[in-house]
């Protein structure tokens, strides 16, 4: 007798386990998506695992297509102006400001759009250009990539780098340099 | 309560049954006048668990549908929500343990009314906070305070 034969048996075991295991996997998942047993609403949360894989797999898809954009320089005051202009229009109504509460739209999304100062603090200037440039798949971020050049995206993350450095107040304050004075959300 | 009230006139608690020359009651009738009292003793308790929260005049909503309102009020974009999937963000402070806290945002005492005062004009209260005002309507900012009053 082969010393190998109690071996082979076992892996012929293992492969029938994992064909078995598999095959049931399959037709679970199939059932679950077929018979629509995953709540899609916008108003019920995810579970914490799906919730889990969801985030770190954006997490680590930005990181990865990001990782070889070279930011330029970005803390010429002009350029943090132009960007404030477009931030200012096409950001804040879902993301909101210092101070400034997103939009309805913003609030009613899952997932909810980021708080730009804090992901000012956590990506790279370069994964918030990629980010901004190409939008992210069935989180409601559109891609700017067809409506902005890439300068001008850049202007937009010169701004976003800005934000975690400004106070409501003083954010409020280039609002009003910039723009009629708006009332704040207190006033309206 | 009216529930209750209605039973004084159900089958199960019948009147009379008086003896016609003292006046006293029977004992059957007695017997039974003790086995009324018992269910509507049981039955006002019942009735009173049962009972739902008026939806208005009550400070504290409904805790459920407050840990949805927490959502879709952005709450979950600066504030780490213990017992929300993804409320895990640090702009703000965090909400665990909002129920032992002394004072809400630094300025008001931690009542349920000074709560909900909070989440409908923060920036009333305290205009530099980076906190914004949601436009929370009154129900809505009920039903938070009682989920944020479960985390302690």
């Amino acid at each position: 007798m082969s010393p190998f034969k109690p071996f082979k048996q076992f892996l012929l075991h293992a492969a029938a386990a994992l064909a078995v295991l598999g095959t049931l996997g399959a037709v679970g998942g199939v059932a679950v998506m077929y018979f629509g047993l995953y709540n899609i609403a916008a108003v019920d949360q995810h579970t914490l695992p799906v919730y889990t894989l969801l985030d770190t797999a954006l997490r680590q898809a930005i990181r990865q297509r990001a990782k070889h954009i070279a930011a330029p320089a970005l803390s010429d005051p002009a350029l943090v102006e132009k960007g404030f202009v477009r931030f200012r229009k096409n950001c804040v109504p879902c993301h909101g400001a210092p101070g400034v509460a997103p939009g309805d739209a913003g609030k009613g999304m899952l997932p909810l759009p980021n708080n730009l100062a804090e992901s000012a603090r956590e990506l790279a200037p370069r994964e918030i250009f990629w980010v901004v440039k190409n939008g992210l798949k069935m989180t409601g971020m559109p891609a700017w990539e067809y409506r902005f050049e890439d300068e001008e995206i850049w202007a937009i993350v010169a701004f976003v780098a800005k934000l975690p450095t400004l106070s409501p107040k003083e954010y409020r304050a280039m609002e009003e340099e910039h723009f009629e004075r708006t009332p704040t959300s207190a006033e309206r | 309560m009216p529930r209750s009230m209605n039973l004084l006139h159900s089958p199960l608690c019948e009147r009379g049954e008086t003896d016609g020359v003292s006046g006293r009651r029977s004992a059957p009738a007695k017997r039974r006048d003790i086995s009324c009292l018992i269910h509507l003793l049981l039955l006002t308790f019942l009735s009173a668990c049962a009972q739902e929260k008026p939806p208005h005049g009550q400070t504290l909503g409904d805790a459920e549908r407050g840990k949805v309102a927490l959502q879709q009020y952005a709450c979950t974009g600066c504030h780490v929500i213990p017992g929300v999937v993804g409320a895990n963000s640090h702009v703000g402070p965090s909400l665990a343990g909002l129920a032992k806290r002394t004072y809400l945002a630094g300025v008001l005492p931690n009542t349920p009314e000074n709560l909900i005062r909070w989440l409908k004009e923060p920036q009333k209260i305290a205009p530099l906070s980076a906190m914004p005002d949601l436009n929370v309507r009154d129900a809505h900012a009920r039903d938070m305070a009682a989920y944020l009053y479960t985390l302690n």
